[in-house]
């Protein structure tokens, strides 16, 4: 006879997310009328959300890389857990890590300026959640199934109430956990963060045009500081503001024959019938750096061994 | 008021008819800018990543500039609310070489070459006060007759100030501001945030003279500026951006090579021998679309800005129709589909097409609640069917160009389909 209990994998750390900006198209390459874009030198935007292995990483900006930082089995802390530090990520349609320079299939933000969803209502899709030990021996991941028995559906085909309850539960403004996160604490954080990110540019621009560098990389750097500077005397400004917002998302993950590899390393059986469950948040988006953070947890049904 | 008097505005019914007028421009040289702005070049069109910077900028400032005409849209149309009138969604189609008198205003859809932006240039360019001259005044509005934009926005406001001294301070409110203030469209109800412009368009409800006054003058200084100096005005913007064009010594050209002042229908011509007919058969579906895309989305503009009876559902269902996402996810990337494609080899060689925004018969008010939702949907639905067509035949195509389009077709082809299915559920149509 076997406990079934639950094996809990905490993970965070920053994630690139290359994606256009109302009033834009959501399918825009460039970025025009929003405020986020791609650079002179850039790929196209993709709005591929990557917690690895970024796509042309801006500088000053922080290194995408989201791995798990504590396991608990039954609320006990497993601090030897073969997890721990292991990388976390999200997968495309295909199963595989969104590929360079620019993934349709990826996991992306699905709104559609207000055709899915409204803003902070929107699912991510595809959402497949791999975690993997640092030695890769061991291996869970399973995706979501938004419309419950037709993993087949297509997400413009799913209605609005189904779709919201993969979009966010509770949106902050100013939250605590942000700022524990990302050291980014209140308004004068944020105005604060800003104004230093404009003085790193400038000086990088400054920089670029002594020593004569590319038309490319100046154009880019002239870019990043026109957009930095819009939002200097406003703290109320949209750019400024998300460096403090939070959404927290919460949904079971029901996809079929999840992937398991090396549970025996963990100690147990995972189970692979019963939704598994996550939680999560994504808050300080950084929209020069097009970063932001992500922190949350994995909640899978796990039977001990003995 | 009947005898001779200076030329400008005595009556509600000249107020309404001067922002008639205005809605109208504002309207037409809107979609100026658009067009403009949608057929800028990328790098996917040869542009060096340093050149596709710059024109990208550009395209950035001219579509900001749009937004703010559309807002301006917006607000004449609060203040014809305000005092009684109808909102004015209706223009003639282009071009509009001779209609707006002796101004400098000849509305046309062009790509941004140098004489394309000095002409948006010399729109925005603050201009002096206009002259008057004696008229006879009538029972119906009176003919005035203005140099610019700016001298209408003068007259306007100088009609305001008239029939504030001939009504009287305290009765002007009672009996000029009689449109009933919940059926204007400001910034918090399509916003997030109260009185905070959203995405750079603000929009006040007008119910007494200082608030049409402060709505006149938000139009003249996002335009012109204000003396105060007003650094993003668009005479402004559009200065600099003149500056950079002009310092790129014409090394390249920044916009595709795309005819002028688009039409789909041959009796167009017969109107002026400025229009040029799209002739490539794929094209002239794809500009059919765009068409019925703009056509709907001033049909749902004119429900929404002229509300009556529809309840606070109706209406949410009306601006998550309209603003996002026609506007966006498809008035615009048919637009942009449109300078990419031919225009038909035998009229004009290489050359690509561009968005007609061209009515087929006046849009109105569709004033009949439940009708108006059955109409505004089968329009819908018509559209999402005629789409699917499109991206269908373009993912067949053995024409590179026109299976270039696919991706993006089939994008608007799902987007077009939700709208329209998610219309029909909102407002109950069976």
């Amino acid at each position: 006879m076997t406990t079934l209990t639950t094996l809990s994998i905490n993970f965070e750390g920053w994630c690139q997310i290359r994606l256009p900006t109302n009033p834009d198209p959501a399918d825009e390459p460039r970025g025009v009328s929003g405020y986020t874009f791609a650079l002179a030198g850039e790929p196209d935007l993709d709005r591929v959300i990557r917690f690895h292995d970024p796509v042309t990483p801006r500088t000053h900006a922080e290194i995408p890389d989201v791995r798990v930082r504590s396991v608990t089995i039954g609320g006990k802390e497993s601090k030897n857990s073969p997890l721990v530090d292991g990388p976390v990520n999200l997968l495309n349609e295909k199963g595989q890590p969104p590929k360079h320079d620019t993934d349709p299939t990826g996991p992306k933000f699905e709104e559609r300026n207000y055709i899915l969803t409204l803003p902070g209502d929107q699912p991510i899709d595809p959402f497949f959640l791999q975690v993997k030990s640092k030695d890769n021996t061991i291996e869970l991941a399973r995706r979501q199934v938004l419309q419950r028995g037709e993993p087949e559906t297509p997400i413009w085909e799913i209605d609005r109430d189904t779709l919201k309850k993969f979009g966010s539960i509770s949106f902050i403004m100013d939250s605590g956990d942000v700022a524990e996160a990302t050291g980014i604490l209140g308004e004068a954080g944020r105005v604060g963060f800003r104004r230093k990110r404009l003085g790193q540019i400038q000086a990088d621009l400054d920089k670029a045009n002594g020593e004569k560098a590319s038309p490319v990389v100046i154009a880019a750097l002239e870019k990043r500081l026109r957009e930095l500077e819009l939002d200097q005397h406003d703290p109320q400004d949209r750019r400024t503001v998300a460096l403090g917002a939070c959404e927290t998302r919460n949904f079971s993950l029901s996809g079929k024959d999840p992937w398991v590899k090396g549970e025996d390393r963990l100690g147990g059986t995972v189970d692979r019938q019963q939704d598994w469950l996550t939680e999560f948040w994504f808050g300080g988006w950084d929209c020069d750096g097009l970063v932001c953070y992500v922190k949350g947890m994995l909640a899978i049904p796990f039977r001990l061994n003995g | 008021m009947i005898g001779s008097q200076p030329p400008g505005i005595y009556t509600r019914d000249d107020l309404i008819y001067a922002l008639s007028l205005a809605a109208e421009l504002e309207h037409g040289i809107c979609l100026q800018y658009l067009y403009a702005a949608y057929t800028l070049k990328t790098t996917a069109d040869g542009l060096t990543p340093k050149q596709a910077a710059m024109v990208n900028q550009w395209e950035t400032d001219i579509l900001e500039i749009a937004r703010q005409e559309m807002g301006h849209v917006g607000l004449v149309n609060n203040l014809l609310t305000a005092i009684g009138g109808s909102p004015h969604f209706h223009r003639p189609n282009f071009p509009q070489k001779d209609r707006y008198g002796k101004t400098n205003i000849q509305l046309q859809l062009k790509p941004l070459t140098l004489q394309t932006l000095q002409d948006f240039i010399a729109f925005e360019t603050p201009q002096p006060p206009p002259k008057a001259k004696g008229i006879v005044a009538t029972p119906v509005p009176t003919p005035f007759d203005y140099a610019n934009i700016q001298a209408l926005y003068q007259f306007i406001k100088e009609g305001f100030d008239r029939l504030e001294d001939k009504l009287g301070k305290k009765k002007i409110k009672e009996t000029l501001f009689i449109g009933p203030p919940e059926a204007q469209i400001d910034s918090k109800r399509i916003g997030l945030r109260n009185e905070r412009p959203i995405y750079d368009v603000k929009l006040s409800r007008v119910t007494n003279l200082k608030e049409a006054r402060k709505a006149i003058e938000q139009i003249v200084e996002e335009g012109e500026g204000s003396r105060k100096g007003h650094d993003d005005s668009h005479f402004k913007r559009l200065k600099l951006i003149e500056k950079q064009y002009l310092r790129t010594e014409r090394k390249f050209v920044p916009y595709r090579d795309v005819i002028d002042n688009p039409a789909t229908r041959e009796n167009r011509l017969r109107w002026s021998d400025e229009a040029n007919l799209i002739t490539d058969p794929f094209t002239l579906k794809v500009a059919h679309l765009s068409n019925a895309a703009y056509e709907i989305l001033l049909l749902t503009l004119i429900r929404f800005y002229g509300h009556i009876d529809a309840t606070e559902a109706e209406l949410a269902t009306l601006q998550y129709t309209s603003f996002f996402p026609l506007m966006v996810m498809v008035v615009r990337p048919a637009a942009e589909l449109l300078s990419t494609l031919p225009a038909g080899q035998e009229l004009h060689g290489a050359k690509r097409a561009g968005p007609p925004f061209e009515f087929y018969g006046h849009v109105q008010l569709l004033p009949h609640r439940r009708s108006a939702w059955r109409v505004l949907y089968e329009k819908l639905d018509e559209m999402a069917v005629y789409c699917a067509e499109l991206a269908q035949e373009a993912k067949n195509s053995a024409k590179k160009e026109i299976h270039a389009a696919a991706p993006r077709l089939e994008f608007m082809r799902q987007n077009t389909r939700r709208i329209a299915n998610d219309f029909r559920s909102a407002m109950g149509v069976s």
